[in-house]
């Protein structure tokens, strides 16, 4: 199954052979004119190695998306199948790795609808409040200060990731959106399937939300 | 007791008489991710600004505010370079079989 390239020897097959992929997408051919090409024509090494080499990026992100490692697969799954699907059609105006990322994302998030995850719940107990004149309520916490050692950096890091998951799912994709993955507000709209002011109202509240859940962290550590 | 929200509020409203255009903190919430992303005019801006020397508790607020999308954004890079290195070998499997099944059949992933 896997001779099916035939004698095609492009240059991606020699020079990166034996080379660990890392999660970069410059480490991979996945740019090189030639390599897409056979992509396109079906090439079945082609194909596997893309599943590897870009495989490893696009599943820490259908992770951060999902949460969880068995859907987390599915999705890299589904992705993979569209690429096989739509691979012919791809054109080169944008990365190989962008479009790749966009495709996963859409994975993802086709399941989390399929699954109603991406409902906006009510998350007003963790927003801020203001009285009837427009003045903030409520005082001011400890001021949040930068993590000095390599001890609080990973203390912080862990508080952080912990309170991103306790977001309901609805928010805390926008805020991978937009925060992590670096889509625009648009690009985001567009594939969550909202309106772009619903989106800046989502990802508003998703920070603010992350910010009242992080807060207590500095509480303990003090601030300085 | 004149609480300390009722003071700041008499602070506000006689700034506010005097300085029409002043934000109130609600009005100042709404323009903090345009703040911290960087995306707003001089003239605005400067409003933001204003409010800000003017009400400690919503400077403290949008500083918190700006930390925390930093750190989470450091958090998950941190967490994706830290990911593994290779695709485990028995999903590079399923996916390699589904595209054979599922290009005809559109069948499931696992052969
Ligand atoms: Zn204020």
């Amino acid at each position: 199954m896997l001779e099916g390239g035939g004698g095609l020897e492009a240059g991606w097959e020699t020079d990166r052979m034996g080379a660990p992929a890392k999660t970069s997408p410059a480490a991979t051919p996945a740019d090189d004119a030639a390599f897409i090409a056979a992509l396109k024509a079906g090439d079945e090494r082609a194909f596997e190695r893309l599943v590897r080499d870009q495989g490893i990026r696009l599943l820490a992100l259908a992770r951060r998306m999902m949460r969880d490692e068995a859907t987390a697969q599915d999705c890299l799954q589904d992705a993979f199948l569209s690429v096989h699907r739509s691979i012919a059609g791809f054109e080169p105006h944008g990365s190989l790795g962008g479009w790749l990322h966009r495709i996963t994302v859409n994975a993802c998030l086709m399941r989390l609808r399929t699954a109603k995850r991406l409902a906006e719940t009510p998350i007003d107990d963790l927003l801020p409040d203001f009285n009837g004149n427009g003045l903030r309520l409520g005082e001011p916490r400890t001021e949040i200060r930068d993590p000095e050692t390599e001890l609080e950096v990973n203390r912080v890091r862990r508080f952080v990731r912990e309170k991103i998951d306790e977001l309901p799912d609805g928010y805390r994709i926008v805020l991978l959106l937009r925060d992590i993955e670096g889509y625009s507000t648009r690009e985001a709209a567009e594939m969550m399937g909202i309106a772009e002011g619903a989106l800046k109202v989502r990802l508003h509240r998703a920070r603010a939300a992350l910010k009242t859940l992080v807060e207590p962290l500095w509480d303990e550590m003090g601030s300085s | 007791m004149i609480t300390r929200h009722r003071l700041r509020w008499r602070i506000q409203h006689w700034l506010e008489a005097r300085l029409p255009g002043l934000l109130t903190c609600a009005q100042f919430q709404e323009m903090v991710d345009a703040y911290v992303d960087d995306e707003l005019g001089p003239v605005v801006r400067a409003t933001v600004d204003f409010h800000m020397k003017t009400c400690p508790i919503c400077q403290r607020y949008v500083i918190a505010y700006g930390k925390v999308r930093d750190f989470a954004a450091d958090t998950l890079s941190a967490e994706e370079a830290e990911a593994l290195d290779v695709v485990p070998e028995g999903l590079v499997t399923a996916i390699l079989a589904a595209r054979g099944v599922g290009g005809a059949r559109g069948g499931g992933p696992n052969s």
